[in-house]
């Protein structure tokens, strides 16, 4: 009787987590999916819930409830938030649609996981890199959805408005790809193929040995004040629980569960013939008359979670941190140089010194390196695609992380769709009217590579395009109606309209120079309507 | 909706046909009374609303009826080039582009697609400009131009550096087209008004920017599918800092409009009007001689039938 409401409650958990799961990871998918501001505002919740951007943003509060939640409830977030624990989850079962996979429990290396959550810390304290991003499972999560979920639908959309009747009455129009790099292609593809074989061969693994974001959560589950615990009476060792466990956490035959790497998905629960294992409160807080329950617990509390250190061990983990920390030194060292050698200024042709520009909102190269975890969400949402994720550009330890790139497009001059989709409080939040203060870059004007000086031939692509009179044509030579663009650098935002627009090949005679430190641009007032009798045709 | 739009077309239209001899600028159009006796070459309205202006203008020129035939597929080609409210002036106003659907689907036409290869983010375009709700509400529809695959190369055996080009498939297969651009200043150009505006219906805009911007906008109108109509929208005019309005850049309400199928004389005429408000001799747009010369119309005004409302 009993038994079976206990099994019933045990699968509506399980139902519960699926559901959530489904649902964030749904949501947070169609995020990366939707171009521009397609999406309802609170559609961003399932990318500001996100741990690590929470924590470089300084959302305490949620950084707060993530925490508690963990403490209560051991690591829901990996389960119930996590967006690359639900697609591994997701992996799993496809690999189990026909004939059921069987886990059976296997320690952890120590080393391995503090190795890396050292490593990801300090990458996180000295300023953010690709150490951060191809750790944080947030971001891995983001970069295989920009480059495969989002593109995959660009594909199957533009079949669909080709090759379906009506196509345009339905909305369905052809959409161009995000503008993506070989390298940042290469990554995706790269972490897609290793998710889909690192699961078929170990399940959640990575979450429990590798994610430092999990390490750090499990010494939290650890303590956890709902938790899956063992009734040794109970208990008959067959390892059915064992089979189920994606993490690989629990140790049928010494009735152990690794809580430090156990995710809650509580699909050992309902397997469970015997009822040996519960969701539930430690034993002070439970009645205190189920005596074998109790020395159960008492047992369980006494065992070490973990295998114990050896010397050899203890050495080995020692000098693998020593060797992480030196390798943090040298990654420090290196970041600062590349920091010094991006502030050359251009003299010739574009390509000679153009320097990556940050998107508007990100203030600083310095601020924005140091939150962007290259999650890609600005890159999909961005509806002029002149986002890109960067490869060399911002030095080889800020791969990903996105610049402004005027091949295919050039920033609208009244979009802030990126400040506000981003999750790590890297590109903050601009009004329209802080971000037309806001400069990016500065406009540069090569006059002798410009179409109106070497073929003396009517031009102003440029100054058309400009949003905001920082470029103007004025008359130029002697044949009437000739005009040259001039520059006001200070009214510039750095949108790059003038570099898309310029005719001139390979090197464009007028270009945008990132600034290290974005500056204020000098805004002019809006239009007036002038409302001027006009009382002839003029012919 | 539509029959009120006719019975006023037909009120305001008898009206200017009172009010005709009490315009004295009318010094070098034809004698008044012609109206009834043969259409215009050219008309220009001034002083109105952009749909009565239209509805006149029409009227002149022998009637929407002259331009659509009842089951025909029509393409009305506004400039949206910006993204800007219609305040700003960058692009056609959005309640002429309407008025002008509502009046191709009351002349039997199946559909009316409006588009454009804007410069601006396409849908930020589209949507801002105003022109988008004005179509929908008119019963149009909007189609996007934001993909190379809708464009299709075409010769342009009288094209002098322009021999070929990528032309929108919708222009192409349209029965009718109406080439809408608004009239305001280029920096390039000097000023855009219709053969400007075609640029508009071409995938690859930068060649035209670095093959001789004048003469490959004079090439362009050589289009064997030239526009059926070009009406030009001056109700507001971008004086100076154009095409693209924003910051920094004063509008004129002119409250204007021309119309010709003649795209030179059409833009001429324009051009002269322009010249009210800035300094801007006809030389200074050199793909108006250009034109003339290929040729695709005439600047000389004088030759041309030319109907002046004041509404």
């Amino acid at each position: 009787m009993a038994s079976g409401k206990l099994l019933r409650l045990w699968r509506l958990l399980r139902l519960g987590r699926r559901l959530c799961g489904a649902a964030v990871f749904i949501l947070l998918t169609l995020l990366f999916v939707a171009t521009g501001d397609f999406l309802p505002v609170w559609a961003h919740f399932t990318a500001r819930l996100q741990l690590v951007p929470a924590l470089l943003a300084g959302f305490w509060l949620t950084l707060a409830l993530l925490l508690l939640a963990t403490v209560l409830f051991g690591r829901v977030y990996c389960s119930f938030i996590c967006p690359l624990g639900i697609l591994q989850d997701l992996l799993a079962r496809l690999y189990s649609w026909r004939k059921k996979r069987e886990f059976h429990y296997r320690p952890s290396s120590r080393a391995i996981r503090l190795g890396v959550v050292i490593f990801f810390l300090g990458a996180l304290i000295f300023g953010n890199s690709v150490l951060v991003t191809l750790l944080e499972p947030y971001s891995l999560y983001g970069i295989i959805a920009m480059h495969y979920c989002k593109q995959g639908w660009i594909v199957l959309n533009n079949g669909l408005s080709q090759y379906v009747p009506l196509a345009s009455f339905f909305g369905l129009y052809p959409l161009p790809h995000s503008n993506l790099a070989l390298s940042s292609l290469l990554i995706a593809t790269f972490l897609a193929v290793f998710f889909s074989v690192f699961v078929w061969l170990r399940g959640r693994d990575y979450c429990g040995c590798i994610c430092p974001v999990g390490t750090v959560l499990g010494w939290l589950g650890r303590f956890a004040l709902l938790r899956i615990r063992f009734d040794a009476v109970r208990c008959v060792h067959c390892r059915r629980c064992e089979q189920a466990c994606k993490t690989s956490c629990v140790d049928s035959g010494r009735q152990l569960i690794d809580y430090s790497r156990c995710v809650t998905c509580f699909n050992c629960l309902p397997v469970c013939e015997h009822q040996a294992l519960a969701y539930r409160l430690p034993r002070l807080i439970e009645k205190a008359g189920n005596s074998t329950l109790i020395l159960a617990l008492k047992g369980q509390v006494k065992k070490p979670s973990g295998p114990p250190l050896l010397d050899a061990k203890r050495r080995q983990f020692v000098g693998l941190h020593l060797a992480a920390v030196a390798g943090m030194g040298g990654l420090v060292l290196a970041q600062a140089k590349a920091g010094i050698a991006g502030s050359t200024v251009a003299t010739g042709g574009q390509e000679a010194g153009q320097r990556a520009i940050t998107p508007p909102g990100s203030r600083s190269r310095a601020h924005f390196s140091r939150r962007c975890t290259a999650c890609q969400l600005c890159v999909a949402s961005c509806p002029t695609r002149v986002l890109r994720p960067a490869t060399g550009e911002y030095g080889f330890l800020h791969v990903l992380q996105p610049r402004m790139d005027f091949r295919h497009g050039y920033c609208n001059y009244d979009c802030v769709v990126c400040t506000q989709v981003c999750p790590s409080g890297a590109i903050l939040p601009l009004t329209i009217q802080e971000k037309h203060e806001t400069q990016a870059g500065i406009v540069q004007f090569v006059q002798h590579l410009c179409v109106v000086e070497s073929k003396k031939q009517s031009c102003g692509a440029c100054a058309e395009h400009c949003p905001s009179l920082a470029v103007k044509m004025v008359s130029y030579g002697k044949v009437p109606g000739l005009t040259i663009p001039v520059i006001t650098p200070d009214l510039c935002v750095g949108c790059g309209a003038c570099e898309h627009a310029c005719p001139v090949v390979p090197d464009k005679a007028i270009y945008v120079q990132g600034l290290l430190v974005h500056q204020k641009a000098r805004i002019l007032p809006r239009g007036q309507e002038l409302h001027q009798q006009v009382e002839g045709f003029g012919f | 909706m539509r029959r009120r739009d006719i019975l006023k077309a037909i009120a305001l239209g008898s009206a200017a046909a009172v009010i005709r001899p009490f315009d004295t600028f009318d010094v070098l159009a034809q004698t008044g009374s012609t109206a009834a006796s043969g259409n215009a070459d050219l008309v220009a309205a001034l002083g109105g609303e952009p749909a009565e202006m239209l509805h006149q203008a029409l009227i002149e020129l022998g009637g929407i009826e002259r331009f659509v035939k009842s089951g025909n597929q029509v393409v009305i080609k506004p400039n949206i080039g910006w993204d800007n409210t219609p305040e700003e002036a960058g692009n056609a106003n959005p309640e002429l582009v309407g008025s002008l659907v509502r009046l191709c689907l009351d002349a039997g036409a199946t559909k009316v697609n409006v588009l454009d290869h804007t410069c601006d983010q396409w849908s930020a375009c589209y949507k801002n400009s105003g022109i988008e709700a004005a179509v929908k509400d008119a019963g149009g529809e909007m189609l996007p131009a934001h993909d190379q695959r809708a464009y299709q190369e075409i010769e342009l055996p009288r094209g002098k550096v322009l021999k070929k080009a990528k032309v929108h498939r919708a222009i192409l297969e349209s029965d009718a087209w109406f080439n809408v651009p608004v009239l305001k200043s280029h920096g390039g150009a000097g000023i855009t008004v219709s053969m400007k505006n075609l640029m508009g219906i071409v995938w690859d805009r930068g060649y035209f920017h670095w093959h001789d911007l004048h003469q490959c906008i004079a090439d362009i109108c050589t289009l064997p599918k030239a526009p059926t109509l070009n009406i030009v929208d001056a109700y507001r005019v971008l004086v100076h800092g154009g095409p693209r309005g924003g910051r920094g850049k004063d509008v004129v309400v002119a409250k204007g409009l021309f119309a010709s199928t003649d795209i030179v004389a059409v833009d001429t005429a324009a051009a002269r009007f322009f010249g009210q408000f800035r300094n801007m001799p006809l030389e200074n747009i050199g793909y108006l001689r250009k034109g003339e010369e290929l040729p695709v119309g005439t600047t000389d005004l004088d030759s041309l039938k030319i109907k002046r409302l004041k509404v």
